[in-house]
């Protein structure tokens, strides 16, 4: 069962996360083999999936986890009224199907490695209360077991974080937060200006190095 | 830093920490009063516009004072605008406090500890603008996308319709017009970010 760890008394809260330190750093490695299985399992859902996985036919069965703007942002995989079904339908890059990822494309460098699916509800208007989400591919509409991808008897936990320029989802195995999650996404906002001069002007500011005296911060920002 | 207090050195760690103590939040009802009603009335008027509704991602409206903090120095040692010893002990107002230790000793360790909180945290290249000052740690910002094709009628506060046509955000008074009706005001150096008073 999962526990929101914001909820947590902070001394329990402390030993979990020194845990979640060295248990991170002793599963590093296997962790990162799974994060490239899970990326062609799981994307994010924007009126669209995201996802590193060029081969998906049409029907194969997607499930969504909701992430709206006022819901909780950390899900179990038991949770049943944050959990929708669709299916693939075609690959596209239509804007008129699925603008707001056609935008995030011109801000990542790693775009080319996603590919958009439009997905269809299974049931009528099932998927139209999804503003944004985790799509995972291979679940069947109707399996309702909690969702478990490891398989390890844990139920996986899902979790939003709001970052600067972008959103990042966590897929956990188990307890969010322990060691490293399975799969790590993004949805890319962009801060700065559009267009030629959203480059990054980085190049003039200062370098570390003992000649060049470090610039006062700028703190008064977006 | 007080005697017999330790410094955890910086590093992926420090991402769990403000997931776990000090998380952000995309959520609208985190916002402050009148502002948190005028995003509220501005988003849906957006949603509601003719002859299709505008599709709006909220990204980020609470920003913690500890992220402001964590994201501001990984930031900048990460992309090597000032030496790892030179980052300021945390001393804004919320808790808990982190306490983090930037220099690990050489250059090489502690800009990759940075990196890795850069990544951890998907700061972009454009969080050059990682600030410790910004409306969102007062709860009067939000940062989201707004997108919609073609022109789109949106009502203002008045009640009066006006027709907005797609195209960048920075440059699209018809939008920002309707927004400020709101009291949800453009910074117009800065896609996503919209606030009570345009900083």
């Amino acid at each position: 069962m999962m526990l929101r760890s914001r909820y947590m008394r902070p001394a329990a809260r402390s030993c979990l996360l020194a845990a979640a330190l060295l248990l991170g750093s002793a599963a590093g490695a296997v962790s990162h083999a799974n994060e490239r299985e899970y990326d062609s399992r799981i994307g994010v859902f924007i009126e669209c999936l995201s996802i590193r996985n060029d081969a998906l036919d049409p029907g194969t069965p997607v499930t969504i986890i909701r992430f709206n703007s006022e819901e909780e942002p950390i899900v179990s995989g038991d949770t049943h009224d944050r959990r929708f079904s669709g299916k693939i339908v075609a690959k596209t890059e239509s804007a008129e199907h699925c603008l707001p990822e056609i935008e995030e494309r011109k801000l990542r460098d790693d775009a080319d490695e996603f590919t958009l699916y439009v997905v269809a509800p299974v049931t009528a208007g099932g998927l139209d209360s999804i503003e944004i989400g985790i799509g995972i591919v291979g679940i069947a509409p109707n399996d309702t077991k909690p969702i478990d991808l490891d398989g390890n008897g844990a139920v996986d936990t899902f979790a939003e974080f709001s970052s600067l320029g972008s959103l990042i989802y966590d897929v956990w195995s188990g307890a969010p937060f322990w060691g490293e999650p399975l799969w790590t996404g993004y949805y890319v906002f962009g801060h700065g200006p559009e267009g030629e001069d959203a480059d990054c002007n980085c190049q003039s500011d200062e370098a570390i190095g003992p000649s060049q005296p470090p610039a006062p911060p700028s703190d008064s920002a977006p | 830093m007080p005697p017999g207090k330790r410094r955890i050195l910086s590093g992926a760690y420090w991402v769990s920490w403000v997931k776990t103590y000090a998380p952000t939040s995309k959520e609208i009802k985190d916002l402050k009063g009148s502002f948190q009603t005028g995003v509220t009335e501005f988003k849906r008027a957006l949603e509601n516009a003719t002859p299709k509704g505008a599709v709006v991602v909220v990204s980020h409206t609470y920003r913690s004072d500890q992220a402001a903090y964590l994201w501001h120095w990984a930031w900048k040692i990460a992309n090597r605008k000032i030496q790892p010893k030179d980052a300021k002990p945390y001393a804004l107002p919320g808790r808990p406090v982190p306490e983090i230790e930037w220099d690990h000793g050489n250059s090489i360790a502690s800009v990759r500890a940075a990196e890795d909180m850069v990544k951890g945290f998907n700061l972009t290249k454009d969080s050059r603008f990682a600030p410790l000052t910004t409306r969102h740690r007062d709860r009067l910002a939000i940062d989201m996308t707004i997108k919609w094709t073609g022109t789109i009628h949106v009502r203002k506060k008045d009640g009066t319709w006006v027709p907005v046509t797609f195209g960048p955000v920075n440059a699209n008074t018809k939008l920002h017009e309707v927004g400020a009706s709101y009291g949800v005001k453009k910074l117009l150096d800065d896609a996503p970010h919209w606030s009570d008073n345009a900083t």
